[in-house]
């Protein structure tokens, strides 16, 4: 058996992989791990310095005839990245292009119901991207600019305000038609810690910090989180990761 | 520029199936408001394109306004730390993502690209809801901006109403909704000329015009300029007589325009209010900055109804800036391209808690572009005239000239920067009520004081003043009574000076009076003379001749006949009064009245009786005069035509520079005369009731009689 610290990218899945197990559940399910698969029930979410066991191979013995063909069948399971894009009502994108790479792999397919992009990838990857446009936004119709009624004689006072006559420059409004994910692989961590939750925050659109521990800054995006979702009465935000763990859970990692 | 973030994923196993949702996030400005209170306030703009998270609040008006800085007590006139119009700015950010890096709040003026305050919004600020923005401790604002080159007082003030105040958000992520703006005004609520006080008057020099004096003059008829459709007259003292100078030529207009030159000097104020939010009118000093305050003029000046003076105010009337009747430049007035200006330019001083004494506070520039006869002013932000402006007044020194003040605000501009309300339209101009202030007509006057009058006896009946008064009344001047009423010469006083006078002349002379006759005591009439025989044994007596021999050299002298005596003694008492008067002459400057009934006793064998004489004193001066009133009641044919006041007004005509008709005996047309009549008080026409001609007039009001014809049509262009 062999002890395997984890690092930033590890997971069952990228274990098993890395170890030539064709099946992740073989570590995850083996006897020496079974404290941490207590600890960490999605086995797709370790936490970096968790400590996994590595079981030794076992040898399967099967008889076969020389001179005659045998066939072997592998279960090989797959891995997949499995990603839901909302926009920031949490409602499914309706993207125009949307491009997934993991390591050597690529997907174009737009995505499908409740914004679901999905592919098979080598659970060793660790690094991606998902790149989407959509339409740009219908503006609403522009009311026809009333004619500017002639002034009375005197005028009055104060005159009515003429937009024109103020010259400052106001920058071109371009809506944004695309986004480009930089995908952290294997990099998520249980709900129950703050890094969990603040990645979940990142990933749901919030300008949360990838931290460790807990501080103004983040206390600032749980509150705003919390005033947001309504999760508590507005002014009453506690602003504290552990009130908003189970909620983030929900909110990210279910479809 | 497309949205790039870093998303940290779990991969999902195969017996798994959880996900990792990425959402995009958004940010933007719902809604910016000034506001007094959410009733009260500015309205909101997004850009026509913009989404807005969410909806606003659609509350404000566009014509939301406040008044900023410090308010004055109107009592104290010293800023009351109670009253304030602070306001509030109030915003509302789409940002529960926290995506917001960039918030900038930018205040603008109309036709500048550039704002001229600025705020980048931090941290709490930025957070996602409603804003009221925080001055330090404080969530109000008193409109201050901070120091500014164009904003002195360094508030927002009503020279550059109205204001555009601009949020724009900049972030990552979505935004549909970038800037969102709001306008607000800073506005005036009312402004009142006032008079300004003497003070900052120059100081009054003997021997020149006194300003001061005829502002006292002009306070004594009200203490505030007269309102829209009254009127009040501008004095201007000028004893100016024809002593040292000719009555034929321009002296009166010479002489008169070295006195009171471009004319009175009258200070006028005014002050601005400011409209707070809840539309009370309020003294905030600060809020009115630089605004520049237009003081405009009209000519008030109506015909007179005598066809030579109006046919000579009609020059030109329709065709100068301003239009009317008053004095052209040409003849000496200020109507005209090119005339001195009627607000003359002031540098004035900062403000200060004291006034400097004969100092103009307010700094007043000529217009030089189009209406150049008007001015800007500007008021002042602190000290004892805050919440002020002004300019001196100064209309022409014609007399009749009437000239009605306008003060404007002249706040608004071009997009060229041009000022909207220097435009060459006749007046009024077209501005609503809170923006001006009108007074009524000034009125200019010529002030000659008549100042002592003095009869020889209580039974000379006096003459009535008023009459005479009268009589000068068309030509704008006043014959200010200042005698205190006639007074007769007591009896001592008019022996002495009769005998000192007397003893200046010859022997010959000195025998027509008895030494034993009481002179005073003898009559009302000037001198009491000897008859002819009684002068001839008196002589005789004297010299030792014999009466034949006096007799015969009196003839040779051309005195045989007791018409000779009488008109010999015409000379001789004429000489007499003019000694014996001349001491009696007032100190101060004005004209004088010597009244006695005749000139001597022997007037009825005269061949013409003297009426008056305008006296030519030895100790007058041409600011001192007198005339000499002779004619009895019983010398005239009685009214309407002929009584004696028309001689006193005839014999000060003179000495106000006025000669004889052409048909009274002077052999020369000094083309002084309106040719067209011939009951000028100047003639000798006793059929008609006489008055000043039209040319006299004008020549009295201070018209330039170089610039008239006695052809009244050839006036008129």
């Amino acid at each position: 058996m062999a002890k395997h610290t984890v690092v930033p990218g590890d997971c069952f899945c990228s274990l098993a992989k890395a170890n030539n197990f064709f099946d992740y559940l073989t570590v995850y399910n083996h006897a020496s791990n079974s404290a941490l698969k207590a600890k960490r029930p999605n086995p797709n979410q370790l936490v970096e310095g968790d400590s996994v066991e590595i079981p030794d191979k076992k040898i399967k013995k099967v008889p076969g005839a020389t001179n005659k063909e045998h066939k072997f069948v592998v279960v090989r399971t797959k891995t997949k990245l499995r990603l839901a894009i909302v926009d920031s009502q949490e409602t499914a994108m309706k993207a125009k292009t949307c491009t997934l790479k993991v390591g050597g792999r690529s997907q174009k397919t737009p995505p499908a119901a409740k914004g679901l992009v999905e592919m098979e990838i080598d659970p060793v990857d660790t690094v991606g991207s998902l790149a989407i446009t959509w339409p740009p936004p219908k503006p609403p119709a522009a009311p026809k600019p009333a004619k500017a009624a002639a002034l009375p004689s005197p005028p009055p006072y104060p005159a009515p305000i003429v937009s024109g006559d103020f010259t400052d420059a106001t920058e071109k409004f371009t809506a944004e038609t695309s986004a480009t994910w930089n995908l952290h692989v294997g990099s998520m961590e249980p709900k129950d810690t703050v890094r969990g939750a603040l990645r979940r925050l990142i990933n749901l659109g919030y300008g949360a910090p990838d931290a460790n521990a807990e501080d103004a800054r983040t206390a600032a995006v749980v509150k705003s989180y919390q005033r947001k979702n309504a999760l508590t009465a507005k002014g009453s935000e506690s602003g504290k990761v552990a009130d908003v763990q189970a909620n983030l859970e929900t909110r990210h990692d279910n479809l | 520029m497309a949205i790039t973030r870093d998303a940290f994923v779990a991969r999902t196993a195969h017996d798994r199936t959880h996900i990792n949702r990425l959402a995009i996030p958004e940010y933007g400005v719902i809604e910016i408001r000034v506001r007094k209170s959410d009733a009260k306030g500015s309205k909101s703009y997004l850009p026509a394109e913009a989404i807005p998270p969410r909806a606003a609040s659609g509350k404000g008006a566009d014509d939301f306004h406040f008044a900023p800085g410090p308010q004055l007590n109107s009592g104290t006139w010293v800023t009351d730390a109670a009253k304030n119009d602070d306001v509030e700015i109030w915003y509302d950010l789409y940002n529960p993502f926290l995506a917001i890096e960039k918030a900038t709040l930018e205040l603008f003026r109309r036709f500048e690209k550039t704002p001229f305050w600025t705020r980048e919004l931090k941290d709490e600020e930025l957070s996602d809801g409603d804003h009221i923005l925080k001055f330090g401790a404080k969530t109000k604002w008193d409109g201050k901006i901070g120091v500014h080159a164009d904003f002195p007082t360094q508030f927002v003030t009503v020279q550059h109403s109205p204001y555009k105040l601009k949020l724009t958000v900049k972030g990552k992520g979505v935004c549909n909704s970038h800037v969102a703006w709001t306008y607000f005004h800073v506005l005036a609520g009312k402004i009142k000329i006032e008079y300004g006080p003497k003070d900052v008057l120059p100081a009054s020099v003997a021997g020149k015009a006194d300003h001061r004096k005829a502002y006292d003059a002009l306070i004594a008829q009200g203490a505030s300029p007269p309102a829209a459709g009254a009127k009040v007259k501008v004095f201007l003292e000028s004893n100016i007589f024809k002593k040292g100078h000719s009555m034929f030529d321009n002296s009166l207009f010479t002489e008169y325009e070295t006195l009171w030159d471009k004319g009175p000097l009258i200070p006028l104020f005014a002050t601005v209010w400011v409209k707070d939010s809840g539309d009370t009118d309020v003294l905030a000093p600060k809020a009115l900055g630089r605004v520049k305050f237009l003081w405009d003029w009209e000519s008030k000046l109506a015909a007179q109804g005598l066809t030579f003076v109006d046919q000579a105010q009609d020059y030109d009337k329709s065709t100068t800036k301003p239009k009317g009747q008053n004095c052209h430049k040409k003849r000496g007035g200020k109507r005209g391209t090119g005339s001195d200006p009627v607000f003359p330019k002031q540098a004035g001083y900062a403000p200060a808690a004291a006034l400097t004494p004969a100092a103009f506070p307010f700094e007043v520039e000529e217009i030089g572009k189009t209406r150049k006869w008007a001015s800007y002013s500007y008021a002042w932000d602190d000290g004892k005239l805050a919440s002020k402006t002004g300019a001196i007044f100064q209309p022409s020194r014609m007399g009749g000239d009437a000239c009605q003040v306008s003060v404007y605000l002249a706040y608004d501009i071009t997009k060229k920067g041009d000022v909207v309300l220097d435009v060459a339209d006749d007046a009024p101009l077209k501005v609503q009520p809170a923006l001006k202030d009108t007074t009524g007509t000034f009125e200019v006057w010529r002030d000659i004081h008549f100042v002592r009058y003095f009869k020889k006896t209580a039974a000379v009946a006096n003459l009535t003043i008023a009459t005479v008064q009268g009589i000068y009344q068309p030509a704008f001047v006043r014959l200010d009574d200042k005698s205190g009423g006639a007074t007769a010469m007591a009896a001592g006083t008019w022996n002495a000076d009769f005998t000192a006078a007397l003893g200046a002349l010859g022997a010959t002379d000195q025998d027509l009076v008895d030494p034993a006759v009481n002179q005073h005591s003898a009559g009302p009439h000037g001198c009491d003379f000897r008859n002819l025989a009684n002068w001839i044994s008196a002589i005789a007596a004297r010299t030792g001749a014999t009466v034949p021999a006096v007799t015969a050299a009196l003839s040779g002298a051309g005195i045989a006949t007791a018409a000779d005596h009488a008109a010999h003694c015409n000379n001789i008492g004429s000489t007499i009064l003019q000694g014996l008067f001349d001491k009696h002459l007032h100190a101060n400057e004005g004209a004088n009245i010597f009244h006695v009934d005749g000139l001597h006793n022997h007037t009825a064998a005269a061949a013409s009786v003297l009426r008056g004489y305008a006296l030519d004193l030895p100790s007058g001066t041409d600011r001192k005069c007198g005339y000499l009133q002779l004619g009895k009641t019983t010398d005239y044919s009685g009214p309407p035509n002929d009584i004696r006041e028309m001689t006193g007004a005839h014999e000060f005509g003179h000495h106000f520079f006025l000669p004889h008709t052409p048909a009274a005996g002077e052999k020369k047309d000094y083309k002084a005369h309106d040719k067209s009549v011939d009951d000028c008080l100047m003639s000798y026409n006793y059929t008609k009731p006489r008055k000043l001609c039209g040319f006299c007039q004008l020549r009295l009001r201070g018209w330039s009689k170089d610039a008239l014809k006695p052809d009244g049509a050839k006036n008129k262009k």
